[in-house]
């Protein structure tokens, strides 16, 4: 997973040779979507997949499977609209529908992502309890790191440390393997769907397509699309980039899902802490797994919390017009670094509201994520069905179909729900 | 007409205009403004017509009579309201043009995103004078209003009213051309800016903006802007400008400006803009090219003044009339042989004060300071300070004189390299 966004470091250096350049210049076009799909297995991310191996088995398998098949095609919009525009996808909706599409366009996506970035912190404070550090102190010490490394610009040094840490996630895939599960089952429930009428499973499910397909990842991949200087030409090489992409970061989530539900589904362990979660790298690192669990869980909590409140407050600002850009001073930057500070103080505080599990934070989050995805996902459909905008880049009939029913089976989801909430007795 | 002393278009935007029976024409949609006047005159709306089929149509502002509450009210029966023929004149409809687009803030340089526009009554007519681009603005057309009088009544300070007068924007036009007549110069004031502050504008700008100022300003004020605008944006640029058109800017600037451009870019987009390049000046790019990063032949520009030893000072200083070079070429003027060795130097100083027929090679300095091409940044930027020079020679392994490094060069590449932060998402 971010072991993709390493390599593409190591390319950016390899670029400056220029005997090298030829061959460096497929992997350096392949590179934006390889980082956002990667980003996907951050704190909320990792509980999400956790229990939901734990809880039900392998029985979402077969949704995990359908959720990256649209993950790959909505990033490729994404991509392909920063490509074919050269603008951010804040900007568009601004100009395209007006100021107040645009503001629920961002209100949806500064409640979605507080809400993650709450998860993010909540995901630090569970790592480092599982060393007995209270979280009191954790997200506190944390939130002012993360403000200060963004705002003073040193926020690049900080990253690769991170994104080491966040590497020991790979073991999951070989944890996978060492719980030995049945492979034929496993294809089995890959291929042929099981539904629950169980609003905990559709609740859940909300949640995994919530935290694969997040709102805020459309905005960060069309931005760095743009950033990258891509245009239309490129196209190609960005389906290739967005598939490896989202595929290599699916099959973590798979490998997740595998080695709980071979550890904690078999013993019916539910997750309620960190600790129980890490049970499930045990196959492999034994009595290392809880401090391995938590080196990652820190790692990638750590790079998502900068992220998320930087490209929240980039995309506001440039819907609103406002200065945006770390390299301006407050003065004249004021409501960008206000917005940037505000997020990232709600986040941090969200989490140390006392009694609340960090776990349920952390999935509380990717269920509004689910929650919210259909808004996002629908001002997509229609810009990137504008000839005007798109010329023949609009999408086919197949790209369409698949992201309506991605909204429509949310959509559906999230009605069955409420009724079930407001009628109990309606869901068994 | 109606008249008000001010009102704010999303106001007039949302009105229903009725006749003078007190009938339902429709809403108003649009607002036409004729542009040929420096604060242009309120003089048409466009209405959406009730009831199925929801034509369109075009009434003239005059045969508004007045402005009650949420409706505008005709002064005659609706089948006899005057239209207005949009094609007599230069016409701008403001809402398509300016609401939620980014214009130029021509008096704080700055890119800004338009929320609402002002007319104010002014000689018994409607004029646009300003465009809101402010967190009131902002507000307004979200129809919070009374977010704003809570925050004031709260905190018993105004939210600022951010205006900026009409006749500081600058709008950059990206529609497709149809029907639009231009008129003069385009983008006349921001071509008068100095490049580096074009060169924030454009930065500021979306790709689509970028691509319609940048095609449409002069060539060589396009190309001194780009040279100054910040690396990673450049490339973005370039590939969206189009090979034909970013091959032509290419071409205007100074080679050694262009090699810089060019490094910054993939492989790929590099290639294929040296092919679209006059084969000419492309080759003298290639060249610098050639040499590593960071090295005296790729800082430095191939620019420079040779002369003769045996000229005379009058003579070199006809040289120079006819040449016309630039300021920061002129300061040191080379004595070079037929094969282009480098024999000495004259500062412009020397030059003006020697008597007339005083031959070069008589007043020049021998004991030149320079470097050798592939000689490292970091050297280049010392011997610069050390011996407090404006510029500094570089010389191949014959002695050959190829180029020059000059100071304002050092201080882009080299003392201001760390300039440009790193943008904060992953590249």
């Amino acid at each position: 997973m971010l072991f993709a966004r390493l390599w593409e470091r190591l390319t950016d250096r390899l670029r400056q040779n220029r005997r090298l350049q030829g061959l460096i210049l497929v992997l350096s076009i392949i590179g934006p979507g390889l980082v956002t799909a990667n980003a996907d297995n951050d704190a909320g991310g990792i509980a999400t997949y956790a229990t939901v191996g734990a809880q039900f088995g392998y029985d979402m398998l077969w949704g995990l499977l359908l959720v990256t098949i649209s993950l790959i095609v909505v990033q490729e919009m994404s991509a392909r609209m920063g490509a074919v525009t050269g603008r951010g996808l804040a900007d568009l909706i601004r100009e395209e529908f007006g100021v107040k599409w645009a503001f629920v366009a961002m209100l949806t996506l500064l409640v979605a992502n507080v809400a993650v970035t709450a998860s993010e912190f909540a995901g630090m404070a569970a790592a480092l309890e599982i060393f007995g550090i209270s979280r009191y102190l954790t997200i506190p010490v944390m939130a002012l790191v993360i403000w200060w490394a963004v705002t003073a610009g040193s926020y690049r040094a900080l990253e690769k440390v991170f994104l080491a840490l966040a590497l020991t996630f790979l073991t999951y895939i070989v944890s996978g393997f060492m719980t030995h599960p049945d492979w034929g089952v496993v294809l089995r429930h890959l291929a042929v769907p099981t539904f629950r009428l169980d609003p905990q499973f559709m609740l859940l499910f909300v949640a995994m397509v919530g935290t694969t397909i997040t709102p805020w990842m459309q905005f960060y991949l069309q931005a760095s699309v743009v950033d990258k200087g891509l245009s239309a030409k490129d196209v190609g090489y960005e389906r290739l980039d967005v598939a490896v992409g989202s595929l290599w970061s699916d099959l973590v989530s798979f490998f997740i899902i595998v080695s709980t539900a071979g550890t904690l589904f078999v013993h019916h362990v539910r997750v309620e802490t960190a600790a129980d979660a890490a049970r499930a790298l045990e196959p492999f690192a034994g009595p290392y797994a809880a401090a391995l669990f938590a080196m990652g869980l820190f790692g990638a909590s750590v790079l998502a919390a900068a992220v998320l409140p930087l490209s929240t407050a980039y995309a506001m600002s440039e819907a609103f017009g406002f200065e945006r850009s770390v390299n301006r001073s407050l003065r004249e930057a004021p409501v960008f670094f206000s917005l940037f500070t505000a997020i990232v103080a709600i986040g941090a505080l969200l989490p140390l509201i006392p009694g609340l599990s960090l776990i349920r934070v952390m999935l509380f989050a990717q269920y509004l994520n689910g929650f919210l995805l259909p808004v996002i996902l629908i001002f997509m459909l229609k810009l990137i069905n504008n000839r005007q905008l798109m010329g023949k880049y609009v999408n086919g009939p197949v790209y369409n179909l698949i992201v309506w029913v991605t909204v429509l089976f949310i959509i559906a989801l999230t009605v069955l729900l409420l009724a079930g909430s407001l009628f109990p007795g309606l869901l068994t | 007409m109606a008249i008000v002393p001010e009102i704010h278009a999303s106001r007039l935007l949302a009105k229903t205009v009725v006749d003078n029976r007190g009938e339902k024409v429709g809403q108003v949609v649009e607002l036409f403004v004729r542009t040929d006047e420096a604060l242009p005159p309120l003089v048409a709306i466009e209405v959406a017509c009730r009831g199925r089929g929801g034509k369109r149509r075009i009434i003239a502002w005059s045969a508004i009579q007045v402005l009650v509450r949420e409706y505008l009210s005709l002064t005659v029966p609706q089948e006899q309201a005057p239209s207005v023929d949009l094609s007599a004149a230069p016409f701008m409809p403001v809402k398509r043009t300016l609401f939620d687009k980014q214009i130029v803030d021509m008096n704080g340089l700055k890119v800004v995103r338009v929320n609402d526009v002002k007319f104010n009554e002014i000689g018994g007519e409607l004029r646009l004078v300003a465009v809101d681009v402010g967190l009131r603005g902002l507000l307004r057309r979200l129809g919070l209003r009374f977010l704003v009088h809570w925050v004031e009544s709260r905190f018993h300070r105004a939210l600022p009213d951010t205006l900026i007068q009409w006749a500081d924007v600058e709008r950059i036009d990206t529609e497709d051309g149809a029907g639009q007549v231009k008129l003069g110069v385009p983008y006349e004031r921001l071509a008068k800016l100095r490049p580096a502050d074009l060169a924030d504008i454009v930065e500021a700008l979306n790709a689509r903006q970028r691509s319609a100022l940048l095609g449409a300003l002069d060539q060589s004020v396009a190309a001194e802007a780009l040279t100054e605008v910040e690396p990673e944006v450049r490339s973005r640029i370039l590939a969206h400008l189009g090979s034909e058109r970013a091959s032509d800017l290419l071409e205007s600037m100074p080679a050694d400006e262009a090699a810089d451009i060019l490094s910054d870019l993939r492989p790929d987009q590099a290639e294929a803009l040296l092919n679209a390049m006059e084969a000419g000046d492309a080759q003298e790019v290639r060249e610098l090219l050639e040499y590593e990063a960071d090295t005296a032949g790729r800082l430095m520009s191939t620019e420079f003044i040779g002369l003769q030893g045996q000229w005379t000072a009058a003579q070199a200083i006809d040289e120079l009339r006819r040449l016309q070079p630039k300021p920061d070429v002129a300061y040191y003027l080379y004595i070079i042989d037929e094969e282009k060795h480098l024999n000495g130097v004259l500062s412009l100083r020397d030059l003006i004060i020697a008597p007339p027929d005083r031959r070069l090679a008589e007043i020049m300095h021998r004991d030149v300071v320079a470097v050798h091409e592939e000689d490292g940044k970091d050297k280049v930027g010392e011997i610069l300070a050390k011996y407090d020079l404006l510029a500094l020679p570089v010389l191949d392994d014959e002695g050959r004189l190829v180029g020059v490094v000059s100071l304002s060069d050092a201080v882009d590449d080299i003392f201001a390299a760390d300039r440009h932060k790193p943008r904060w998402w992953a590249r």
